[in-house]
């Protein structure tokens, strides 16, 4: 007997709608960034747009740099979440006390704040006239704000990869969390009777438990930080700019001429991702 | 291995205040009245400001269109992602590695690459800033969670109950309402909680489809930012965390109860 409402049909009405909303989100794009459907005045296609955009004639300018910012920030913000979450994960990986299942409560909290109100957080903390500059102050370090170092509106983007490297480390340390806790539970306790160091434990028992499911939650990751737009618009400074920023800038400016050019950038961040995406795919195949 | 212990517990102390510090400073600067560098503990606090926010009639109406928009995008991704689970989770669906990239698609993807497009078709249709068009456009991001959330969870559902009331004669509709929502409640509680997080927290797939008519707290919180009032900033941000911070505790109440379908079998 098989179980009803679990044929393949079932997955049809999810699968309609997620294909229809991201097809028709990135059609209009594609149109659009052609020069069909323009606001005003005829229809002129062609590829226009996107050698306006890369060439940074015609308004957008500095496009490459924002490109290389948000790569930039992208890849420092996942490294530096992946370290925090591998550095807790050895952690992690031990018989359950009450701290620990304070710590993962705290990390689900953390989990559910909206990242606009996370960056005011941030902006709060890591200004330069923020906390820690005052108890710098306090303790006689600095005298005045301007002493303190720009980590936040700062042109390497200091701000926003803190931002996601505290607002992903506990999603990833969870994804950890969750591949421990789904293997043989007494693995640890055998190594450790064996006399293995707890160096040895993370190496040869953590390590490869979590690293594949960590591959892939760190690839989610670094692609949602290359699409971000709030931690940047609060954390981030007027140039160099996120991608997103400027394409929303672009898309929302009293000059219409610039839309095609906003469509044009969201179709290549999205040509950048999907083929980033895979080729992660095809690598993680053949290493398997 | 004392020193170790204490190293551990100097960790986990920094981590913990890597999590906490940045909110209870929010908490703090949404109190404080008047509270300037080098000042490290503000001089007066009260609840002034957060009640005039709180009052506030644009707060109200945010707050009353983001829940709206969170709860129906949450029941709408449920409503379709039960079925899609039960296939992945308990039939024999062919081509899981496709069907799985497929749902990974929409979550990688840049919110904005997908949000200008739904705007111009949105505003085509003559739906735009319409509640009905927000919720839709949030199944982007809502959809995939609900459906990998939903399958990991029914994995260990049993699925002979279901059989078992086959076997006395149960027709689908019956199974689905006496068995299966019963049984499956609690992950679909934890499901619909994480796809309301999901929703919370959009900014680019509410402010394009709701072309500025519909307006819930992370918009506001964003263009509060750009004002110079730190704490009404603060504050407004304090009560967009609220309704995220129940649902993720509710979510958390289930999924560390024992399912009930566990050692029921046989």
């Amino acid at each position: 007997m098989r179980p009803p409402l679990a044929g393949a049909l079932a997955l049809a009405p999810a699968l309609v709608i997620l294909g229809l909303l991201v097809a028709v989100g990135i059609g209009y794009a594609v149109a659009q960034s052609l020069g069909m459907l323009p606001l005003a005045g005829d229809a002129a296609v062609g590829l226009d747009a996107y050698r306006a955009l890369v060439t940074g004639e015609g308004g957008a300018g500095g496009v490459w740099g924002s490109a290389a910012f948000t790569l930039w920030v992208s890849a420092a913000s996942t490294l530096v979440a992946l370290a925090l979450a591998l550095a807790t994960a050895g952690w992690l990986d031990r018989p359950a006390g009450r701290l620990r299942r304070g710590a993962t409560g705290v990390m689900h909290i953390n989990l559910a704040i909206p990242h606009v109100v996370w960056a005011i957080g941030v902006l709060l903390v890591l200004s330069q006239s923020g906390l820690v500059a005052r108890v710098a102050a306090a303790i006689g370090v600095i005298s005045e704000p301007a002493e303190f170092p720009l980590l936040v509106r700062d042109p390497l983007g200091i701000g926003i990869i803190l931002h996601y490297a505290t607002k992903e480390a506990p999603f990833l340390a969870l994804v950890a969390y969750a591949l421990i806790r789904a293997r043989p539970r007494d693995l640890d306790s055998t190594a450790r009777s064996l006399g293995a160091t707890g160096m040895q434990r993370f190496r040869m028992l953590t390590l490869p438990t979590v690293l594949p499911g960590l591959g892939i939650a760190s690839a989610l990751v670094i692609a949602f930080v290359f699409g971000a737009y709030e931690a940047p618009v609060v954390l981030g400074m007027d140039s160099p700019r996120m991608l997103s920023v400027v394409g929303l800038d672009m898309f929302s400016a009293s000059d219409l001429t610039l839309r095609p050019q906003a469509m044009a950038l969201g179709v290549l961040m999205a040509a950048v991702v999907m083929t980033a995406l895979l080729a992660a795919l095809a690598i993680a195949r053949r290493w398997r | 291995m004392a020193v170790r212990r204490v190293g551990n517990t100097a960790a986990w102390a920094v981590a913990v205040l890597l999590l906490v510090v940045p909110i209870v400073v929010l908490g703090i600067q949404a109190l404080a009245t008047g509270w300037f560098f080098p000042q490290v503990t503000p001089d007066q606090v009260g609840v002034g400001t957060l009640r005039d926010v709180v009052a506030d009639s644009a707060t109200r109406s945010a707050m009353g269109e983001g829940i709206a928009v969170s709860a129906l995008a949450a029941l709408v991704s449920l409503a379709l992602a039960v079925p899609a689970a039960r296939a992945l989770a308990l039939g024999r669906v062919r081509h899981r590695r496709a069907i799985g990239l497929v749902l990974m698609v929409p979550i990688v993807m840049p919110p904005l690459a997908i949000a200008m497009g739904l705007n111009v078709a949105l505003i085509r249709a003559g739906v735009a800033g319409t509640l009905a068009a927000v919720v839709l456009a949030h199944q982007v991001a809502t959809l995939p969670y609900a459906i990998l959330v939903l399958t990991a969870l029914l994995m260990r559902y049993d699925v002979r109950h279901e059989q078992q009331a086959q076997s006395l004669g149960a027709g689908t509709a019956r199974i689905l309402t006496h068995v299966f929502l019963p049984l499956a409640a609690p992950a679909l509680i934890v499901a619909g909680c994480i796809t309301f997080i999901v929703s919370w927290s959009q900014y680019l797939l509410t402010l394009l489809p709701g072309a500025g008519d519909v307006i819930t707290p992370p918009i506001l919180v964003l263009a509060a930012a750009s004002g110079g009032n730190p704490t009404a900033t603060a504050a407004i941000a304090l009560v967009t965390a609220i309704p995220p911070a129940f649902a993720v505790l509710l979510a958390l109440r289930f999924m560390n109860a024992p399912p009930r379908w566990a050692g029921a079998s046989g």
